[in-house]
């Protein structure tokens, strides 16, 4: 394009827009505006609030979890507390409330090592992980004075420290109140378990006194358990026999006849025949015709005659002795 | 309101929910705007009609525009296909120009035109006035090119983006518009 041709462009192209002067009618440019602005104000909240949905994800992803966070720290705390690891020694209250090791120079590193034996022991003992025991062995003694390193053979500096450091791990609230076996108090801790601890020196004797005292009342309430239980075994018995004769003793009723059955089963059921000692031996054939026969021995025909009367409901078919199939009647 | 603000930060604002920046677009384009309509239109009532129809798919499109090119080419592309579809309901004629493209005819505007008719040629003694006769006369396709470049301020590669023609095409048409403008205008000159 030449020169003089784009001059002539230009030339024309200010000619066309000197002549062209065409403009909307203003009722249309009013009526594109308003639809521009409805279509505005219809959109709700996204011009106003740019940052929602930049920030609305991760505000929310946030909020889980903090809230995920909340919940375990509420679950933790809420959760019971491990119990101890006790070994109870169930005790009256009247008897001395703690075995309490005397503060010696060796201090924790003794208290290991009577606790490490702890878990061998035999009787009441309810409960013992033996990875804890040390631990819990340990708080059971009065804090040791403080003593010099120098004092502590290097085991037991190295035992102290551990001791120390678990010992304010542990909350107050969890040191257990006695947790020793009165057998193994006795016995010397064994050297492997902690070779270069001093063993049980002269200030351990005491411990050992109290124990024996203590063995002692464990045996004794061993055996009245043991007896307890042996009574308890010969009331399930005894019971259960019962049981059993009321059992065939409702098989024969209702064979004969059910108004009976009420009657007979309603006996039966009623505690009367569980509670007194003499009902049970009556509802044997054989016992119950032995105490028949005691009855008439004794004279006491009136009842004797009452109980044959309700045998032979309850046993038609048993043939009665001579003796008291001859009982006069009344 | 910013002088320094662009159509393209207008636009965004307006998408963001600015009201105010669609008025601001809105009297920037609308005279170029509305004349390349009417100047394509047979009558005004459709020219006004188009004209409304263009904004009204702008303001419904404002969530799907991009900065990928400048708004004024977005805009008069959007006015482009609704001349083809006015094209297509009230002139095929000249859609069918519309799809011969790059087959320009030959500079044959003097020839049967009504600018060399002594009455036309005495009621356009202004060259103004010419000029919109002349441009009147021209085939569809160049007529839009010239348009575009004037309304619009549209360059040659803007032209073919928003006719969906290729540079060449869009800067023959636009050549051969300017060409025939200056021809049917010599006498005014």
């Amino acid at each position: 394009m030449s020169s003089t041709e784009h001059k002539r462009d230009e030339d024309m192209s200010r000619a066309y827009h000197a002549a062209s002067h065409d403009d909307p009618p203003a009722a249309l440019d009013d009526a594109i505006r308003a639809a521009a602005r409805r279509a505005v104000h219809a959109r709700p909240h996204t011009a106003k609030n740019p940052w929602l949905p930049r920030w609305g994800s991760p505000i929310a992803a946030a909020a889980v979890v903090m809230l995920a966070v909340s919940m375990l720290f509420v679950a933790v705390d809420e959760r019971p507390e491990i119990a101890p690891p006790a070994l109870q020694v169930s005790l009256p209250k009247s008897s001395p409330p703690a075995v309490q090791l005397p503060a010696t120079e060796s201090g924790p590193a003794e208290a290991r090592d009577q606790a490490a034996v702890a878990p061998a022991t035999s009787g009441r003992i309810e409960e013992k992980p033996p990875a804890a025991t040390t631990t819990v062995m340990a708080k059971a003694v009065p804090t040791p004075s403080k003593t010099t390193a120098a004092q502590q053979s290097p085991s037991a500096i190295s035992s102290s420290v551990g001791f120390e450091a678990r010992r304010d791990a542990a909350a107050p609230m969890r040191e257990p109140a006695i947790i020793v076996a009165p057998e193994n108090l006795a016995k010397p801790a064994p050297a492997a378990a902690f070779p270069a601890a001093p063993l049980a020196t002269p200030a351990a004797a005491p411990p050992q006194f109290v124990a024996g005292q203590m063995a002692e009342r464990a045996r004794d309430e061993a055996m009245q358990l043991n007896q307890e239980s042996k009574r308890m075994m010969a009331k399930s018995a005894a019971l259960a026999s019962g049981t059993a004769a009321t059992r065939e003793m409702r098989q024969n009723v209702n064979k004969k006849d059910a108004s009976d059955t009420t009657i007979v089963s309603t006996q039966s059921m009623a505690p009367s025949a569980y509670a007194p000692p003499a009902a049970a031996p009556a509802q044997q054939p054989n016992a119950w015709l032995k105490r028949i026969e005691e009855l008439r021995v004794q004279g006491k025909l009136k009842e004797a005659r009452e109980e044959l009367v309700r045998f032979r409901k309850q046993y038609p078919k048993i043939e009665l002795p001579k003796a008291l199939a001859e009982m006069p009647a009344e | 309101m910013h002088e320094a603000d662009t159509d393209e930060s207008l636009m965004l604002r307006y998408q963001a929910g600015d009201a105010a920046a669609f008025d601001e677009l809105y009297a920037r384009h609308r005279s170029g705007l509305f004349r390349f309509i009417t100047r394509q239109c047979r009558t005004r009532e459709h020219a006004e009609e188009l004209f409304q129809e263009v904004w009204m798919n702008l303001i419904q499109a404002r969530e799907r525009y991009r900065v990928e090119a400048q708004f004024r080419t977005w805009l008069y592309t959007l006015a482009h296909n609704k001349l083809m579809d006015y094209f297509r309901r009230h002139a095929r004629s000249e859609v069918a120009l519309f799809e011969r493209d790059g087959e320009e005819p030959a500079l044959n505007l003097v020839v049967g035109s009504r600018v060399d008719e002594p009455q036309v040629r005495a009621e356009s003694r202004e060259q103004g006035a010419a000029i919109l006769r002349v441009l009147d006369e021209l085939p569809a396709p160049q007529r839009e090119a010239f348009l575009l470049h004037e309304e619009g301020g549209l360059g040659v590669e803007q032209i073919a983006a928003a006719a969906g023609i290729s540079f060449e095409a869009a800067k023959s048409r636009l050549r051969y518009a300017f060409a025939k403008l200056r021809e049917g205008l010599k006498d005014y000159a």
